[in-house]
């Protein structure tokens, strides 16, 4: 049976998917890394990702 | 028009504290209104025709204006009426903001750089700040309270609040009012205030410490005439300077009462007008040569009776030293007839400031270094001898050819400035000086009571009259010449043919040591010099030959290395600061050194790099060292803790602060184009920076391969076009790295001195070589004139200074007079790390002094070229599993040979480190990859490293033999552990 997944891509630059990458590792949101700029990631998910990211980014 | 002058006109002093907020908020002015006016502001009748139709916009505006800038708006202060000539706007904080353009730009600059601590001096507008110790260094070199403060109102577009005209009183009135002279070797308490007198006298500690019944040993200057009016005083020894000696030249010193007069005459609180100006300028004139004839004729009668009221002490000539330099300025500057009305008065001070000095020497680099003040003499006698030229026209035709506009209020404006100072001088000319002989082993005590009664004393040293302290022969050499910068700090030190202690801060590369080298000549005295590193100890001991006639007797060294006493009685000694403060048992000579050291009174203590050397260490030192004069040298008078405050207390006010763009501009030290290179992570650096915690993160960003290709490429790059590299690395493990991997020599704490002066020749002199890289050793002092391009790979956090530090090392002037800029520093940065935010924080103090930063976030060209390193994924991840399985110790920055020491960071090594820890460092790495097991025959007592055990002694004072012996004692370990494996 197919199982459907509901994602959202993102594209960002390689830093910043370094930083979502390592977000997963807590998290695990991200179903498919698609290259080096681009991500699937669960729809359900995105906002909690947005708001860790802008909290990371905030700090640098 | 008006209007919108207006209008950023209030923004300026309103800005934050760098010019890049000047211009936004000029951009903000302009995007909102254009030409709109503040409401609120008092303007003047000019602009209020203007201002009515712009009503509400300018409500509108006000409004943002005080939005954007909160508490710094002052768009209520009134300006002034002429306030477009006027170049200063003064806050009620103590913040001045200085339009560099205008048309009174040097004036009003050097009298800044005189009263306030320079902030931050970019291209068209500077900041400054009037601080307690700005004042306290501008009463030092001869300001009064009053002359400030009016100068300061005549240049401010602003009238200037009540609180800043009390902060300028508060801490001015007390600073000066006490000298403490050392003359002859006793000490003498010195003051010109009847009151500040009986304060000090009526204190227990000082009364304590007074030299009682004065009289029998009196110099004979001092006991020429005696006040009745310190009847009282007279007990405890006070004796009023300034009788005045017949055979003294009084040529120099009758100008100055009939100027006195000049300005009883005239009304100095009126403002001049132009044709006001030109009339006072013509009966100057007149008076001027009025009193050259008669002091040519030394007309006794006349001259006498005009002497005997003003009473003033031959040999103390007060505050001159800002006259001299306000002049010069003048000189320099680009109104040429307004500084003809400058020179009308000056013979007075300008000759006492040369007389001295000229007495004591008469070659020619002195000269060269009085110049200034001669010209200002020589320049001012034609005039006197044809004074039916009204200078003031000459000023309208000159100022009208170049900007018509605003010329003409500037020339009154720069008038009224000569006479306020003038008239300060005068002023002061006519109060005696007191002064109470102090017990000789109290001086601290007094000293320390004086800044509790809140009069702190200035020091001087008259070194001209100090017979005890044998003369050294020391000369500047006849082709030496100075620069007019170095000049200008020289005679902020000699204001008044007296030394003072302070500090001078040069940009590296301008020519420090040439200025402690005069001083020195200038005092010639015996003199010490203290240094961060041996390597510098050698660079003075290089420069005292090639600038000074110094002989080779008279010059010595005391390092760890080199032991070395001056013959005959006095001479110049070169030493480090680890030295002289080393506090564990010495060896045998170089105790006995420091004993010659410390038995001894110096004339001068020069203190080189003095801002790398914490409070606890210069205490040392003048516990151990007694010095008349110090005088401390450094680029960069910025710490990251703050601990600068310190110098006031310990070595005396900021004496002179020399401007880096304008001695860039006018050639004296390189232009240099900084720009920072932005690198990008590579993504599995990245990924491996985010996961790390803090130390090792560094090594990560330090070693990412994009880092090292743009490293890469702009050596190339720049070994192409003919430029010398130095390429700097704060990590040992990098530095090693970067130089391996493109093949190139370095330096860092663990290379023996002899490799390091093989590097350096090979590189100064081969033409095949080109590139260096250099771990922080080479921070500060190291000398490498060729050196026209700095990259910077890895740094120490957020140092300003260290920034400040790298580049000087290509600050040195480049020979051929290229327009453009002929050298070049770069920072690699890798993006989105914490490199970032450093990088923003160490620019700081080079913005400050009006570096730009252009920021490169993509280098053309890069990457088209073939054979760069790392450009393969394989590689890229070979580099990072090295980084990664890298020990603790690789990317620990290594100890900093300077700061670790004096810093007080590394205890009590001595200066010259034995690189016994690099070597040990060193040894464990070549133990990973070539074993130590070996098979040998021999005996036990060999095997276990006994061999050359039994008869041998280690002298355990010095820690050459300590390291020898420790090494020895390692090699043994390991040999026997080898041994047991076996």
């Amino acid at each position: 049976m197919v199982r459907a997944v509901k994602g959202v891509m993102v594209e960002c630059d390689p830093a910043v998917k370094q930083i979502i990458k390592d977000l997963d590792t807590q998290h695990h949101f991200i179903i498919e890394d698609l290259d080096e700029t681009h991500l699937f990631i669960d729809a359900s998910k995105i906002e909690m990702v947005q708001e860790r990211l802008e909290e990371i980014l905030e700090e640098d | 028009m008006a209007a919108s002058q207006e209008a950023t006109a209030a923004a300026a002093p309103a800005a934050k504290a760098t010019s890049s907020t000047v211009e936004a908020a000029r951009k903000a002015l302009e995007s909102v209104g254009g030409s709109g006016d503040d409401a609120g502001s008092g303007d003047d009748a000019g602009s209020e025709d203007d201002a009515a139709p712009h009503g509400h916009v300018g409500v509108d505006e006000h409004a943002l204006i005080a939005h954007l800038f909160s508490a710094q708006d002052y768009v209520h202060l009134p300006l002034k009426e002429d306030h477009l000539v006027r170049p200063l706007w003064v806050c009620s904080n103590g913040r001045i903001v200085l339009e560099a353009f205008s048309l009174l730009r040097t004036q009003a600059q050097d009298f800044l750089a005189t009263i306030a601590e320079p902030v931050s001096r970019p291209a068209h507008m500077h900041e400054y700040r009037l601080t307690e110790y700005s004042l306290y260094a501008a009463v030092s070199v001869g300001l009064s309270t009053e002359s400030i403060i009016e100068v300061l109102d005549l240049l401010s577009k602003c009238h200037i609040s009540d609180e800043m005209r009390q902060f300028i009183r508060t801490h001015t009135s007390s600073y000066g009012r006490v000298k403490v002279v050392l003359k002859e070797n006793r000490y003498w308490l010195e003051t010109k205030d009847d009151a500040v007198l009986d304060k000090l006298l009526n204190d227990e500690t000082i009364q304590g410490a007074a030299v009682l019944a004065p009289g029998m040993s009196l110099p004979p200057w001092l006991r020429a005439a005696q006040d009745a009016r310190v009847a009282a005083g007279q007990a405890v020894g006070v004796v009023p300077l300034g009788g005045f000696e017949p055979d003294f030249d009084n040529a120099f010193d009758e100008p100055d009462d009939l100027d006195q007069d000049l300005f009883d005459q005239l009304d100095p609180d009126s403002f001049i007008a132009a044709h006001e100006a030109a009339m006072a300028a013509k009966e100057e004139l007149f008076a001027r040569a009025e009193a050259a004839e008669i002091a040519s004729r030394h007309a006794d009668a006349a001259g006498h009776a005009e002497i005997a009221g003003p009473t003033r002490s031959p040999k103390l000539q007060p505050r001159d030293g800002p006259d001299i330099d306000i002049f010069s300025l003048f000189e320099d500057g680009e109104e040429p007839s307004t500084a003809n009305v400058a020179h009308i008065s000056v013979p007075a001070s300008a000759n006492s400031f040369a007389e001295p000095v000229c007495a004591a020497q008469s070659t020619e680099q002195v000269a060269a270094m009085q110049s200034v003040v001669r010209s200002t003499t020589e320049r001012e006698l034609p005039q006197a001898g044809s004074p039916l030229v009204p200078p003031k026209i000459e000023t309208k035709a000159e100022d009208a050819s170049a900007d018509p506009a605003s010329a003409d209020p500037a020339a009154p404006l720069a008038a009224r400035l000569e006479e306020l100072l003038q008239h300060q001088q005068a002023d002061t000319t006519r109060t005696q000086t007191r002064a109470v002989e102090i017990q000789k082993q109290s001086i601290e005590v007094v000293k320390r009571r004086c800044t509790d009664l809140l009069l702190p004393a200035l020091e001087e040293y008259d070194f001209h009259a100090d017979t005890t302290n044998p003369t050294l022969e020391i000369d500047l050499k006849s082709q030496t010449k100075l620069r007019p910068y170095q000049q200008k700090s020289l005679s902020k030190l000699f204001g008044n043919g007296r030394a003072r202690s302070g500090v001078i801060v040069l940009p590296c590369g301008s020519g420090k040591t040439l200025v402690g080298v005069t001083a020195a000549c200038t005092i010639k005295k015996s003199c010490l010099v203290l240094c961060t590193s041996s390597v510098s100890v050698e660079q003075w001991a290089r420069e005292f030959r090639f600038w000074s006639t110094v002989k080779e007797g008279h010059l010595a060294r005391f390092t760890s290395d080199t032991k070395e006493k001056f013959s005959g009685n006095s001479g110049v000694m070169i030493s480090t600061y680890t030295m002289i403060t080393y506090s564990g048992k010495r060896a045998y000579d170089a105790q006995r050194l420091m004993d010659f050291i410390q038995s001894r009174e110096w004339g001068l203590l020069l203190l080189d790099e003095v801002h790398v050397v914490p409070a606890e260490m210069f205490r040392k030192v003048f516990t151990l060292i007694g010095a008349h004069a110090k005088l401390g040298l450094t680029a960069t008078l910025v710490r990251e803790d703050n601990k600068i405050d310190n110098l006031n207390y310990l070595i005396g006010p900021k004496l002179y602060e020399a401007n880096w763009m304008e001695l860039a501009q006018a050639g004296h030290i390189a232009k240099v184009q900084c720009a920072e290179v932005w690198c990008d992570m590579t993504p599995q650096f990245y990924r491996e920076y985010l996961r790390e915690k803090s130390r090792k993160r560094l090594l990560l960003f330090t070693m990412n391969p994009r880092k090292v290709q743009a490293c890469q490429y702009l050596v190339n790059f720049h070994e192409a076009m003919g430029d010398k590299i130095i390429v700097f690395s704060d990590n040992v493990f990098a530095l090693k790295h970067y130089a391996t991997v493109l093949n190139k020599p370095y330096i860092y704490g663990g290379t023996s001195q002899s490799e390091r002066i093989r590097v350096l020749q090979q590189f100064r002199f081969n033409p095949a070589l080109n590139t260096i890289f250099i771990s922080k050793v080479g921070d500060t002092s190291i000398d490498l004139p060729e050196a026209t391009c700095l990259i910077q790979i890895s740094s120490h956090y957020g140092s300003r200074r260290q920034e400040a530090q790298r580049l000087g090392r290509i600050l040195r002037a480049k020979k051929g007079a290229d327009p453009g800029f002929n050298a070049f520093f770069y920072t690699l940065v890798s993006r989105d790390t914490e490199e970032m935010y450093y990088s923003t924080k160490r620019q700081q103090f080079l913005i400050d002094q009006g570096y730009n930063f252009r920021i490169i976030t993509h280098i053309e060209g890069m990457d088209e070229t073939q054979g760069l390193v790392y450009s393969t994924l394989k590689d890229q991840l070979e580099l990072l599993n090295t980084v990664l399985i890298s020990s603790e110790g690789d990317y620990e920055c290594e100890p900093d040979e300077d700061e670790a020491d004096i810093d007080g960071l590394g205890g009590q090594r001595l200066p010259d480190r034995d690189p016994e820890s690099d070597l040990d460092a060193e040894g464990q790495g070549t133990g990973a990859d070539s074993s130590w097991l070996k098979r040998s025959v021999g005996t036990m007592q060999s095997l276990s490293g006994a061999d050359s055990m039994a008869y041998l002694e280690f002298s355990r004072g010095t820690t050459s033999g300590l390291a020898g012996s420790r090494r020895r004692k390692g090699g043994a370990r390991k040999t026997s552990a080898g041994n047991a494996s076996q």
